[in-house]
């Protein structure tokens, strides 16, 4: 009866453990732990997931980058990875999350059928490396079913399946859903690490009205209007759009009413988010290629910082990453670590 | 074919459609309607939209400050050179650029002394032509270049009228004066985050700015300029509670208030395409005939609604390509340019 117990144990643990990912952090990278050491009840759960802190050991403000919010925005995945993999932090601290919400992997995406579960790419000597392509929810068999609506904290009424949606469901519950959960622990981790500067990256359609969009809480406006502009001059074109007040639950809002960090949301466009596309090429579309779109975060990323710097907020400065241009002309496998 | 020949200093010529609004003189030249200009030498006609000078120089008295800028579309020279005359305090005291195919000749002419500065520059016509004067230093730009720098004390010590000349004929088609400063005042008109973006250009050449959304007609007091950023966003609108009429009713009510303490007004729409829309459009439609003076980002411009709006007028249009070089218009009308 007891080792029924703990054998049953143990294969829940089994089945409920977060996956893991291919990530080989760099020299950058100077310690890792897991996002629920920001709120306990996450830990053993697919919500949990590997947090990297990348420490230049000079005093500075600290940077958070979330990539993988949306199992399917792709670019953002990979360019978190790249920072693990390449950044050297020269002023500050930059906190990385590759996977934000590590419970949308393992169930099919019936917003898109034919787009692949796993993207490849090619390294030297006949190297690969897999990511997870996975669907923009979390899991429904980690959550209760959906009910027909989901009514955030603020009164704010959704459908019902975006009680799945980490980027609705902020500032999080302690004790909610497994969503609630995931976005709980990351308010919890922006506060205690006194977290300066968030940065959420995110794919759209390649068509919508979010795709070359910069979305930034009001306080981080005129660092977002700079950068912006500044980056356009080197052919990076981006819609500059403030958080309202009515995007409760979403990242930028809510962690910027929060908490004193400018926080930004990055949207660059992703064939695979594209109704109607028979077999979109999420890494080598002829119009927007993954290089491309990894470069245009990365870009966003570090210029954000450079123009908090000019302006007086906590520096944080990062060495090792590939500028938009490089990242294009060379491709991203050249700069991750194989 | 209205052709008007002056023979006496003081006689007026018909040119038309001449506005003063404060520190700014915006002259098209449409036969029929009467304006200020004086003849002081040679014969000027009027013709299809063109001032057609013959060997002489016509003056517009208008009081502009010493910091002061001309700028003329030069149709055509047939003989040895347009003139573009930017300070003239009587025939023994003034400043004119003098522009010929093969280059623009800055002369001085004071206290019984000529100075003159020379750049042999290939000048194609049509072209346009700025004369700016700030301090000491005086510059000439001919289609969007900076072809001539000049510093020395007579340009600061004299003012006077403006004018254009001809040796030998000249066409112009578009005339326009102002001695626009600070502190301006930045306003949205839509609501989009475009009139941030000019905050930061102004900023960033130092004019003293304020940057408010919903400015009101109390906010225009004492001398300034008036900055009308054109973008018209839903989800603004929506979050300042607030429709297009209103707008259009608040920014009706700014202009008016600025007209009447003589403030120099410039539009602006620096989001490019995206912002675009059945909304901003009707604020374009409605606001652009007011400007002294209207910048456009080109995508924005793409169906020639600004191009069409502002020939109408006789209102000059500066095109960028990136926002960001919107910083250098500014300085170039407020005579902050290096």
């Amino acid at each position: 009866m007891i080792l029924a117990v703990v054998l049953l144990l143990g294969l829940t643990s089994v089945a409920q453990s977060p996956i893991t990912h291919d990530v080989r952090p760099g020299y950058g990278v100077t310690s890792i732990g897991w996002l629920s050491d920001y709120h306990s009840p996450l830990r053993g759960t697919p919500g949990d997931t590997r947090v990297y802190v990348l420490d230049s050991g000079v005093s500075g403000g600290t940077a958070l980058v979330l990539g993988g919010t949306h199992g399917n925005e792709i670019a953002g995945v990979v360019a978190a990875v790249m920072l693990v993999e390449r950044a050297i932090p020269t002023e500050g601290r930059l906190i990385v999350i590759p996977h934000a919400n590590n419970a949308v992997h393992g169930y099919p995406d019936s917003r898109c059928p034919s787009c692949p579960s796993w993207v490849e790419l090619n390294g030297p000597d006949g190297a690969s490396r897999l990511f997870r392509y996975s669907p923009r929810l979390t899991n429904p068999a980690h959550q209760s079913p959906d009910s027909s609506s989901y009514v955030h904290p603020s009164g704010l009424a959704f459908a019902g399946e975006e009680a799945r949606n980490l980027n609705r469901v902020y500032p999080g519950v302690a004790d909610g859903t497994l969503t609630e959960r995931i976005a709980y622990a990351i308010t919890r981790l922006v506060i205690e690490e006194s977290v300066d500067y968030v940065f959420d990256l995110h794919e759209a359609g390649v068509t919508s009205r979010l795709a070359h969009t910069l979305v930034c809480h009001p306080r981080a406006l005129q660092v977002g209007a700079i950068a912006v502009m500044d980056l356009e001059l080197e052919g990076l074109v981006m819609k500059l759009e403030p958080s309202r007040e009515e995007f409760r639950g979403l990242s930028h809002r809510e962690l910027g009413d929060l908490t004193e960090a400018l926080v930004f949301l990055i949207e660059t466009p992703n064939p695979g988010q594209e109704s109607g596309l028979d077999a979109p090429d999420v890494v080598a579309d002829p119009v927007h290629p993954l290089e491309e779109r990894v470069g245009v975060h990365l870009a966003f990323v570090l210029e954000v910082l450079n123009i908090g710097r000019s302006l007086g907020h906590p520096p944080v400065s990062v060495n090792g990453v590939p500028n938009h241009q490089q990242l294009v002309q060379l491709g991203v496998s050249t700069w991750l670590n194989w | 074919m209205q052709r008007i020949v002056l023979w006496m200093v003081g006689a007026l010529v018909m040119v038309g459609l001449a506005v003063v609004g404060g520190p700014v003189l915006n002259a098209g030249f449409q036969p029929g309607a009467a304006a200020s200009w004086v003849a002081r030498s040679g014969t000027w006609t009027v013709a299809d939209g063109l001032l057609v000078g013959e060997s002489g120089r016509a003056l517009f008295s208008v009081e502009l400050g010493s910091v002061r800028r001309v700028e003329a579309v030069i149709d055509h020279v047939q003989g040895e050179w347009a003139t573009v005359i930017g300070k003239h305090e009587s025939d023994e005291a003034w400043v004119e650029a003098r522009v010929s195919a093969t280059g623009i000749t800055l002369v001085a002419w004071s206290g019984g002394r000529e100075k003159a500065w020379t750049q042999a520059v290939a000048v194609a016509f049509p072209a346009t032509v700025i004369v700016a004067f700030a301090g000491e230093r005086a510059r000439v730009v001919v289609n969007g270049e900076t072809v001539l720098q000049a510093s020395d004390g007579v340009f600061a010590d004299l003012g006077g009228d403006v004018g254009l000349g001809a040796q030998g004929q000249a066409g112009f088609s578009l005339f326009h004066a102002s001695s626009l400063s600070g502190p301006v005042l930045i306003t949205s008109l839509g609501q989009s985050p475009g009139a941030l973006m000019a905050k930061v250009l102004a900023d960033r050449i130092g004019i003293e700015s304020t940057y408010e959304t919903m400015a009101k007609p109390e906010m225009v007091e004492g001398n300034g300029t008036l900055i009308l950023v054109i973008g018209a966003s839903s989800k603004g609108l929506g979050a300042a509670g607030i429709s297009v009429e209103d707008e259009s009713a608040r920014g009706a009510a700014l202009v008016a208030k600025a007209q009447v303490l003589g403030w120099g007004i410039v539009v602006m729409h620096i989001e490019g395409e995206p912002r675009r829309g059945t909304l901003t459009d009707e604020l374009i439609d409605e606001f652009t005939p007011v400007a002294g003076y209207v910048v456009v980002k080109a995508d924005g411009n793409a169906d020639g609604l600004f191009t069409s709006l502002c020939a109408a007028s006789g209102i000059p249009l500066r095109t960028i390509v990136a926002t960001a070089q919107g910083a250098d218009v500014l300085a170039d009308l407020f005579g902050l340019w290096k």
